[in-house]
């Protein structure tokens, strides 16, 4: 328990980075966006590679923030049946839930760490900007990591429960 | 039964076993199209699928108009908009019979002119609208049922999340189908308040008329709502005449509410970091969604399933509208049951093609297919804006389903205008530069 806490602590903290990386880059993507069509009309002048930019801008939102959507039970469910059955039942079936999650994005930040490695390797760079792709595929496995470690907090925290006699 | 049709219902119903027992919806599309996957391809095939699939679609140019769509209905939010809106509808209409019901409604409908979210809205509307019905002795099942259904309209009125993912999945282009949505959501929000009117006249008790405004008053009431409306004339007029790209609309959107925020003085730090956390979590859960069901599509597609259902559909005995009314029928049913993205992207992959060769316009076709989903909003048992408007207002749920039913019949009235006029979606499309 003693070695437990500040691991919670670290995987808390880290999804608040990530989802504060994502709130700050939801901002610069309006204003790239509002600056990009302004300097279009106004001036004649876009800026260059905006909507390449807007796309990876977008990845960071979704992707990063993936641990704290997690962390906030933010991922919609359909409880219709499930608030029908006994609590320990309820129970157990969320620990399936939590168990099938980690395996599916486990396998994601697996095989999204093997695309990225690769890109990096190949050297690719983005399209219209001079930068390498690989920091920008490396989103999915940070954000499925992530969510991972905070799926297995709660599954850890649920197990106790279970084994305590709460729901 | 061949192989691909065999599989392809074993792995639907190992979907809707998984759903429906509580699973992420995003989690249950990936597991059962990695099953699928697995089975059709083998292990290594369906890895490399579930590696790819999560960048391609988090950055898929697409969907940019989504996030900042999402951003712009939370930063206009978050600077009372829901509330100025209130304020003017209910001064200018609080005379009629059910004047506040009908203030709501339009008022959700002008809501929605900056929100495409239904679920924001009936969350933004209630805790306004439901005291002052209360206040004013309105029947119970009237205000929670109008409040219910009146968040609705903010999926057919632009700009519609829904609509940007039906136009992405779909193929169709996102502005055409925003701007095919105008006139059915007034038309509808006209069907609404026509009802809300006929059973106060009937019935006084259910909405007792309001006090009287004068000129003066009512004027002074659009002072604050002239903003967004303007916003809203620039992003669609935009749109409508070419001069944005849909991505750009949802810049210029998003940003015209940040400025228009900050001028008026009623948008704090504090409330664009709320706006920008609330956006994050839902183009986050909804990107999920949108990963886990492209994982699953890729099985359908890869195992046949998607091929053979068309030829079936094709070989079918019957006209073309027989099987109108039936999809009609399955998206009445699911849409029960389902959230609204996640039928949006399991079945229209599927069936775009098919109506495309049965010589349904797709346009039309996606604003039907929305306002279907609206019905399965406030219909038991899981109306999703029934729901909401039941945790904001604490009357019971049955109570609120009850009060949906005359909006429901409504619905079905708007829909079947929908299907018998097409022209009421493909009018001001037609018209489009």
């Amino acid at each position: 328990m003693k070695i437990a806490m500040p691991i919670e602590k670290g995987i808390r903290k880290t999804e608040n980075i990530l989802l504060f990386i994502g709130v700050g880059t939801l901002l610069l993507m309006m204003f790239l966006g509002a600056g990009d069509v302004l300097g279009r009309y106004l001036f004649n002048h876009p800026i260059k590679g905006a909507l390449e930019i807007s796309q990876l801008m977008m990845a960071g939102v979704a992707l990063l923030c993936w641990g704290y959507t997690q962390a906030i039970k933010g991922h919609i469910n359909i409880e219709i049946l499930l608030v029908r059955y006994p609590v320990r039942v309820q129970s157990f079936i969320n620990l399936f839930s939590l168990i099938l999650t980690i395996i599916i994005f486990g396998l994601i930040t697996w095989q999204s760490t093997l695309i990225a490695l690769e890109t990096m390797k190949q050297s690719r760079m983005l399209e219209n900007i001079p930068l390498p792709l690989f920091p920008f595929k490396f989103m999915v496995p940070v954000g499925a990591l992530v969510l991972c470690l905070e799926s297995t907090i709660q599954l850890i925290q649920l197990v106790i429960g279970i084994k305590r006699g709460k729901s | 039964m061949v192989f691909s049709e065999f599989s392809g219902i074993i792995v639907l119903i190992i979907f809707f076993l998984l759903v429906f027992q509580g699973i992420p919806i995003g989690v249950g599309f990936a597991t059962a199209g990695f099953v699928g996957l697995v089975w059709a391809r083998g292990f290594d095939a369906a890895l490399s699928i579930l590696g790819s699939v999560p960048y391609t679609w988090a950055s898929s140019p697409m969907l940019i108009p989504m996030p900042l769509f999402i951003f712009m209905g939370f930063l206009a939010f978050q600077s009372g908009i829901s509330r100025d809106l209130y304020e003017a509808t209910s001064k200018w209409l609080s005379r009629l019979p059910g004047g506040i019901a009908i203030a709501t409604t339009v008022a959700n409908a002008a809501f929605g002119a900056i929100c495409g979210s239904a679920q924001a809205a009936a969350a933004a509307m209630s805790p306004i609208a439901f005291p002052e019905m209360e206040k004013r002795k309105y029947d119970r099942r009237l205000s929670t049922g109008s409040l219910a259904a009146g968040g609705t309209l903010s999926f057919l009125i632009p700009p519609s999340i829904p609509f940007i993912l039906y136009g992405v999945l779909a193929e169709v282009s996102i502005g055409k189908l925003f701007i095919a949505g105008i006139i059915p959501g007034v038309v509808l929000c006209g069907i609404f308040s026509i009802t809300i009117y006929g059973m106060c006249k009937r019935n006084p008790d259910l909405g007792p008329v309001g006090s009287s405004f004068t000129w003066r008053e009512k004027f002074a009431s659009l002072k604050g709502a002239w903003g967004m409306i303007v916003l809203f004339a620039l992003v669609m007029g935009g749109l409508y005449l070419g001069v944005f790209s849909p991505s750009e609309a949802g810049a210029i959107g998003a940003f015209g509410a940040f400025v228009l925020g900050i001028a008026t003085r009623r948008l704090t730090f504090s409330g664009i970091v709320t706006a920008a956390k609330d956006s994050a979590r839902i183009v986050c859960f909804v990107m999920t969604i949108i990963i886990g069901a492209w994982i699953f599509n890729t099985y359908l597609g890869v195992s046949g399933f998607t091929t053979s259902f068309s030829e079936w559909v094709y070989a079918l005995p019957v006209s073309r509208y027989v099987i109108l009314t039936f999809l009609i029928v399955i998206f009445i049913l699911i849409g029960m049951f389902l959230d609204i993205a996640a039928i949006l992207l399991l079945t229209i992959p599927t069936i775009a093609p098919i109506m495309v060769n049965l010589k349904f316009d797709l346009v039309w076709l996606g604003v039907l297919l929305i306002l279907l989903q609206c019905l399965g909003f406030i219909s038991p048992p899981i109306g999703l804006n029934a729901f909401i408007v039941q945790g904001v207002t604490k009357v019971s749920a049955e109570t609120v389903f009850r009060g949906s039913t005359p909006f429901i019949i409504g619905m079905i009235v708007c829909i079947i205008l929908i299907i018998l006029f097409p022209q009421i979606c493909l009018f001001l499309p037609g018209l489009m530069k």
